[in-house]
């Protein structure tokens, strides 16, 4: 697969990967570990992500995976696949499907993946476009609680432990994942395009005060106690609020996210059909067809078996491997080799 | 008479002795003449005077006697003859010195210059093309009279010997565009070429897509605006509807209205189409989504009503709306097969009258018959007939998807549409451009009419020159 993006194209593919199925849980155990000052402690993390994106935008030519590289990313991003898929299917039987069974929304989910991977690159990257029409409306809905917000709930602030520093920093990494994407798109960007710092900035800027404005959202309207048992926060935000054309617009935001999530999934499966360079040849196609089978298959073990808190934390720790230590070591080697070639 | 009798039966055989032929010796200064035409398609009267005139000039000694704008002297041979008579040409056949003088003159059998009728405008032009292909391409010609403006033909079917014209503006069009129009129009094997939709069949880049990928138009303005937009247009002889291509999604949302009317109307209702498209395909199976799945959307007193609407109909809401919308595609289908006063009584009862008992018959709910109502309005507001058939054909699968999943249903649905519109390519442009690739500059103009004083900023909805590297598209 030959193909070029344009700087547009990139961040917005960044961004919906990025914020994928985990925008509406993601809030919680942040909020649990770091407390009222959990919005601080995910600013420190958003200037970590912004230094490892400038990074990462300085040395990605060194980011050169061979096979073993890329079977080990792949069974990663297969991972954080299967555990979308299965924390979809979670989330749409408590809000939407009580009575449906499982099977039956993972493979739509799947054949719409399956669909979409056999179509051109082109169409599955722009996919993206579908979501900026709606982005704004999740937070049209999120206003309308402002007037429910207490906002002595932030204080007092500053007054966590360094443990709580430690455990909200590891938690707001939940954030993050699919940062390596960076490394694996950034190869593709039209020569054309630059990426300068001030574009990162941007685009940390803006997945930040996304994020940041559904963290404030949720220690404003709930208390500490309240958040410990609640697992998506603004799904129940939404839920209370009462307008007069919709009673229940959580129904609709849960659709958005719905359609939020299945484009993520679309585009991690592609990642993986990129990253071993699938082409629309018979073995290709049989490739694609591979995957999504394990992809329907796999997510059914995690539902059955309840392994959501073990993939969870997977999550969490593979973050810190996959998109920081592999990336950088990788990153190390190849800038090493280069200059001792350079010094022969 | 020798050259006379031994010829005409050789002549008959060729055309099968077909009884509209006419082979006939002629009064000829100098020598034996025989005249051959098909009598339906011929001028006679005009074919006999500029006979009379040519044998004048031949007597006169002319060297170049028979060349006129409308006839012209060649070699003879029996496959022109064929060819020239089919076409509707009167030929004379000169048996001594074997040639044959060829007379353009075919019978005014064309309607005139009239409004198509499926698309009709308020303000403007209101000429439309028929079924010649000479007028046609004067009524073009009269409102782009540059150079630049080409026309070409093509033969495609051996049987029928149909040419196709086509058209583009030199300066305007993209040159990859344009080799790839011919280079389809070469690889056609057909032995007939009847109709625009047939055609249409062979050029397109996707022909299962419910989405026309080629415009199709009957009126010249709109021929005339495309052309300057880059796009080309092609022609099929005795057809009205005329071909127009590339195009994009946007492009069947636009409507020759807007720009003769002011801008700010034409904003408005440009947009208002945009949001008649999603009414049209999504608001019957929101309908249905609500009332099998997610009664809770509703506010409480609308929750009533519409629960007891409901509660005494028999089928599922999937049901219902089918009864209705069957009804509905009924009534469309009888009334354009119809005489135009007995299709619009059969409009005004199909609709009030049906409507009406259906909901006393228990049959369907009043708010069903109100969605669906809204629905069919919502369909005819684009101004093209193909995306009609499109929005309407699109419906149901919505529906379906509604009343198994709900929301869901819906999503996943819309999904893979859109995955379908990025997939689709006309010409091997992007169909969904300019929201794919996306274009902020052009998107805005797509749903804005700007003002003319600033033709910079004007809605094109295709951009020829724009080369792919720079489009932000992918290359394989």
């Amino acid at each position: 697969m030959k193909f070029s993006l344009t700087k547009n194209q990139f961040f917005v593919f960044l961004f919906i990967v990025q914020t994928g199925s985990i925008s509406i849980a993601f809030q919680s155990p942040i909020i649990k570990a770091a407390q009222q000052d959990a919005w601080i402690v995910f600013i420190v993390a958003l200037v970590i992500q912004f230094f490892i994106l400038v990074l990462f935008e300085k040395y990605y030519k060194h980011f050169v995976m061979n096979r073993l590289l890329r079977w080990i990313y792949s069974i990663y991003i297969m991972l954080i696949l299967v555990l979308f898929v299965a924390n979809i299917q979670k989330s749409l039987a408590v809000w939407v499907f009580q009575n449906t069974p499982p099977y039956v929304i993972v493979a739509i989910i799947v054949a719409t993946s399956l669909y979409a991977n056999m179509s051109r690159p082109e169409s599955v990257v722009n996919l993206g476009v579908l979501l900026v029409p709606l982005f704004p409306l999740i937070f049209f809905f999120l206003f309308l609680a402002t007037p429910d917000l207490i906002w002595t709930n932030l204080f007092p602030m500053g007054n966590i432990s360094g443990k709580e520093w430690v455990n909200g920093l590891k938690e707001a990494n939940l954030a993050f994942v699919g940062t390596e994407m960076y490394l694996i798109y950034r190869g593709y960007l039209l020569n054309t395009e630059k990426i300068f710092m001030k574009t990162i900035g941007k685009y940390i800027l803006f997945i930040g005060s996304c994020y940041l404005i559904t963290i404030l959202f949720t220690i404003m309207f709930f208390s500490l106690a309240e958040i410990a048992i609640v697992p998506e926060p603004i799904v129940y935000i939404l839920k209370s609020q009462e307008v007069q054309f919709i009673e229940r617009i959580d129904l609709f935001f849960i659709i958005i996210w719905m359609m939020w999530s299945v484009i993520t999934v679309i585009y991690l499966v592609f990642t993986v059909v990129l990253i071993f360079n699938m082409k629309k040849t018979k073995k290709g196609i049989r490739s694609v067809i591979g995957i999504h089978l394990l992809l329907f298959i796999i997510p059914l073990i995690i539902i059955w078996k309840d392994f959501f808190k073990v993939g969870n934390e997977i999550l969490m720790y593979g973050y810190f491997v996959f998109a920081l230590i592999i990336p950088f070591l990788v990153i190390l080697v190849n800038t090493w080799r280069s200059k001792n070639d350079q010094k022969t | 008479m020798e050259a006379y009798n031994k010829l005409a039966p050789y002549i008959k055989t060729l055309f099968h002795d077909s009884a509209d032929l006419i082979v006939r010796p002629l009064d000829w200064p100098e020598g034996e003449a025989i005249l051959c035409q098909y009598s339906v398609l011929a001028n006679q009267r005009a074919v006999n005077e500029h006979i009379d005139t040519l044998s004048i000039k031949f007597q006169e000694g002319r060297t170049n006697w028979g060349e006129t704008s409308c006839s012209t002297v060649e070699a003879f041979y029996p496959a022109k003859l064929v060819e020239y008579v089919s076409k509707g040409e009167s030929v004379v056949l000169f048996g001594e010195t074997n040639l044959l003088l060829r007379i353009n003159l075919p019978s005014n059998t064309n309607r005139s210059v009239m409004e198509p009728d499926s698309e009709h405008i308020i303000q403007g032009a209101h000429d439309g093309f028929g079924e010649n292909m000479d007028i046609n391409i004067a009524l073009v010609r009269k409102r782009i009279s540059i150079p630049d403006l080409v026309v070409k033909k093509m033969i495609i079917s051996q049987s029928s010997n149909s040419p196709i014209t086509y058209m583009y503006i030199e300066s305007k069009v993209s040159k990859v565009t344009l080799d790839e129009i011919e280079y389809r129009l070469r690889k056609i094997e057909t032995e007939y070429l009847v109709g625009t939709g047939q055609l249409a069949d062979y050029l397109e880049d996707t022909v299962w897509s419910p989405f026309p990928q080629l415009m199709t138009t009957e009126r010249p303005d709109k021929v005339a605006t495309n052309l300057l937009e880059g796009r080309v247009v092609l022609m099929l002889d005795n057809t009205p509807t005329v071909l127009l291509g590339p195009v994009t999604f946007a492009s069947y949302f636009q409507s020759p209205d807007d720009f003769n009317g002011r801008v700010l109307v034409g904003t408005f209702y440009r947009t208002l189409r945009f949001i008649s498209f999603m009414t049209a395909i999504f608001l019957p199976a929101f309908y249905i989504a609500i009332v099998s799945f997610h009664f809770e959307v509703l506010p409480y007193e609308l929750s009533k009503t519409v629960k007891i609407a409901v509660n005494d109909i028999p089928y599922r809401p999937l049901i219902e709306a089918m009864i209705l919308e069957i009804t509905i595609e009924l009534i469309r289908e009888a009334s354009i097969r119809l005489p135009s006063p007995i299709g619009q009584t059969i409009g005004i009862v199909g609709g009030l009258v049906i409507g009406d008992a259906i909901v006393s018959a228990g049959l369907v709910s009043n708010v069903m018959v109100i969605v669906v109502a809204l629905t069919a309005i919502s369909s005819f507001v684009v101004p093209s007939i193909e995306m009609n058939t499109t929005i309407r054909l699109l419906r149901y699968p919505f529906m379906l998807a509604a009343s198994v999943l709900g929301f869901f249903g819906i999503v996943i649905g819309t999904i893979i549409l859109f995955i379908h519109l990025i997939n689709l390519r006309s010409f091997k442009q992007p169909y969904f451009y300019p929201i794919v690739p996306f274009r902020p500059k052009v998107f805005k103009d797509v749903f804005l009419r700007l003002p003319f004083t600033k033709p910079h900023n004007q809605a094109t909805s295709f951009s020829p020159k724009e080369p792919e590297e720079e489009s932000g598209d992918f290359q394989k």
